[in-house]
């Protein structure tokens, strides 16, 4: 099939839409710093889910390929966090994992490369939706999707749960293994509902 | 301040079978890129992608899937590089779709990942990450499988 340039867009009709994804900030980090924290998000109440796009690298320099990137909900640090999550790696050859940690002191989200991997420009990729954000009669729950190609391979879903209902006011990403890379980047994105 | 954003790009319905189509002039004005390809495949096949024309062994891949009765998976290794990276997964004789993020396309520091989840009635689910092994901006995308008619594949891009 030939080839075509963008533009080519379907014509379309009917009800008339309404923009329901917006751009609300981007991180990148501009040197090395031991976490990545958006705040005050009480201002974006009219959006229901959050999204946070991440490309990141660790400084982790020996025992792994990556790095593992957590998150913290409204600066709590207390063990009232809990994830899962399906992982396929290639160690040795394709191995399929389930991981879970109860009771943590932050949602493990999935890893990242890690400097003890190749390449420098080599990044590992995460999707992170907060849904029903800023309800105050649901304890807060996560839905992330990563991976990376560098060292071990892997790519993953991961389910996270913060024990509290109260509205999400602030965010923290942190490699719990050592400082996130300069160049790393971290988008959010509010999705209207 | 909040900026609308996952903008239609292009959008293309298929009106035969074909193994390769290309996205091609493709601004740098956003950061990532989101591919939905839905419908039926002519034939069983792995959805790939090849950027800007480069046929060289420059990508690594790493999926996993199940199929309802077991779970498998593979990988090519950044040590042992593919000429094209799987991203999801077309079925011959099922409707399915995928949706693929590629995450900064446009970054020039940076490798390009392309998280891809295909899913279908059929053969199951699949969960992968493609990677590009170079820094230069993408401006044009090859997808790679057999894809049938009627199938319809959109690009949106998203500002960071």
């Amino acid at each position: 099939m030939s080839p075509f340039p963008l533009g080519i867009l379907a014509a379309s009709g009917g009800v008339e839409a309404v923009a329901a994804y917006d751009l609300l900030e981007t991180t990148t980090l501009a040197s090395d710093a031991s976490s990545v924290s958006f705040n005050g998000l009480q201002a974006y109440t009219e959006y229901k889910h959050l999204q946070v796009r991440i490309q990141a690298r660790s400084r982790r320099a020996s025992g792994s390929s990556g790095d593992t990137l957590a998150l913290r909900i409204n600066n709590d640090t207390g063990n009232n966090y809990a994830n899962h999550a399906l992982r396929g790696d290639d160690f040795g050859g394709f191995r399929g994992l389930s991981f879970s940690v109860p009771n943590g002191d932050s949602i493990r989200l999935e890893t990242v490369t890690a400097d003890n991997a190749e390449a420098n420009e080599n990044y590992g990729s995460l999707i992170v939706d907060l849904l029903d954000s800023f309800e105050n009669s649901k304890n807060k729950t996560v839905r992330s999707f990563g991976g990376r190609n560098a060292g071990i391979s892997l790519i993953g879903l991961g389910s996270g749960f913060r024990n509290n209902t109260e509205p999400i006011t602030s965010l923290e990403f942190f490699a719990i293994s050592a400082n996130t890379a300069a160049g790393s980047k971290f988008s959010l994105y509010g999705i209207k509902g | 301040m909040a900026t609308q954003t996952y903008i239609p790009l292009a959008t293309t319905t298929l009106t035969a079978n074909t193994s390769t189509l290309t996205f091609q002039s493709i601004p740098q004005s956003y950061r990532d890129l989101v591919l939905i390809v839905s419908g039926q495949g002519s034939s069983d096949s792995s959805l790939t992608f090849r950027a800007n024309g480069d046929t060289g062994a420059n990508y690594s891949w790493m999926q996993m899937s199940g199929d309802g009765s077991s779970v498998s998976g593979g990988s090519r290794s950044p040590d042992n590089k593919d000429t094209e990276a799987i991203i999801g997964i077309i079925d011959g004789s099922a409707v399915g779709n995928a949706i693929v993020n590629f995450q900064d396309y446009s970054i020039t520091i940076k490798f390009t990942n392309a998280l891809g989840r295909g899913n279908d009635s059929n053969s199951g689910v699949r969960m992968s990450i493609g990677s590009y092994f170079n820094t230069g901006a993408i401006t044009s995308i090859e997808l790679r499988g057999n894809f049938g008619t009627g199938m319809i594949l959109s690009l949106y891009g998203i500002e960071a």
